[in-house]
């Protein structure tokens, strides 16, 4: 069994041994067989091996063993359900939404700066919200609660409307 | 262990209808599937690792992994098939972590026909075991890709088509990997000569 023309046979041969040969791959391997006393040899081996393999005693699974995996996978579902992602998903989505909010409301867009600057026409719409520190006409009371804003461009624009006289 | 047609589609339709019940959370459907198949579970376990204990917990291994894997068991084979496929990756596992540990492997001296031929006999043993042991002792020094082809065709009866299916690989591989897998425990398992009068039926 070196030559490659008897390679070519050994898928042939290993289904002989399993009696699943289709007509045609019989009659091919039959050909064969009569000018190769190797592949004859081989088909034997192949056939005895089976037989004892065949043979071999089953194991059974020991009694309980069924309620042993049953438990494993009801601890294993347990940590399943701990790790649920689509649980976890429900249970975080008002956590998820009221931090969506924060940073919404403390991040300045361009609209709410765009609003801020139209409510307080005298600003420039450029102007930084520390520029307010310098910026005299805004009394103490308005400038503290301006810093203490989580949206401190819209206060900047309401602290503005109460600038001093 | 081989299974006619006829009895493969009736068990096909139970196991699916248990798959399903399974998958919707009923957990004595997946029990009833685990009876069904403990025994070829774990029968295919013992052939691949050569040890008891051992064959138990890949067994039970590959159960929990075929239970976290419902969902992922789209029916494109059957769940026997599925499983079995489930029940190699386990033994692979369990095989790779035991590389470390010295023991018999393919190429040592468990390949001389002495250490088959002649098996440490325990008179209150019975032969069957003895026999059993001869022969896993054999597969063991099989190489992996060959000792799962081989106990999957010949030991638990898979056809060709459930073997590819099985192990990922094409029919013709399987073929070639039983070939040679029989090929190489002939010393092992069989009597020295062997008369060469092969004919193909």
């Amino acid at each position: 069994m070196t030559s490659a023309t008897c390679q070519r046979f050994e898928p042939l041969l290993a289904r002989a041994a399993d009696e699943a040969l289709e007509a045609a791959e019989r009659a091919t391997l039959e050909t064969h067989l009569a000018t190769c006393d190797a592949c004859r040899e081989a088909l034997v081996v192949q056939r005895a091996v089976r037989g004892q393999l065949a043979s071999r005693p089953a194991v059974h699974a020991r009694a309980g063993f069924a309620r042993s995996v049953m438990a494993a996978v009801e601890h294993e579902s347990s940590w399943l359900d701990r790790f649920d992602f689509r649980q976890w998903t429900w249970r975080l989505t008002p956590i998820a939404a009221a931090l969506l909010l924060a940073v919404w409301a403390g991040v300045p867009s361009g609209q709410s700066a765009a609003t801020a600057v139209d409510t307080a026409e005298t600003v420039d719409a450029d102007a930084p919200v520390s520029s307010a520190l310098w910026d005299e006409s805004i009394s103490d009371l308005s400038l503290l609660s301006l810093m203490l804003r989580a949206s401190p461009d819209e206060g900047l624009a309401e602290a503005l409307k109460e600038r001093r006289p | 262990m081989a299974w006619s047609g006829e009895a493969n589609q009736t068990t096909d339709a139970r196991d699916r209808e248990l798959v399903k019940r399974a998958r919707g959370g009923d957990a004595d459907a997946f029990e009833d599937l685990v009876r069904a198949y403990q025994h070829r579970v774990v029968n295919y376990a013992r052939a691949m690792v050569s040890n008891e204990a051992d064959a138990e917990d890949v067994a039970q291994d590959a159960f929990v992994r075929a239970y976290r894997g419902l969902r992922t068991f789209r029916g494109d084979s059957s769940f026997k098939t599925w499983l079995y496929r489930i029940v190699t990756n386990a033994a692979r596992t369990h095989l790779g972590k035991r590389r470390d540990r010295p023991e018999q492997t393919a190429g040592d001296a468990a390949t001389s026909p002495e250490a088959f031929g002649h098996p440490a006999t325990d008179e209150d043993v019975e032969a069957s075991v003895i026999d059993r042991d001869r022969i896993d002792r054999a597969l063991a020094a099989l190489p992996v890709e060959m000792r799962e082809a081989v106990v999957l065709r010949d030991v638990e009866g898979l056809d060709y088509r459930e073997i590819a299916v099985a192990l990922g690989v094409p029919i013709g591989t399987v073929e070639s990997r039983i070939f040679r897998g029989r090929a190489r425990l002939r010393d092992a398992l069989l009597a020295p000569s062997i008369p060469a009068s092969g004919e193909v039926s």
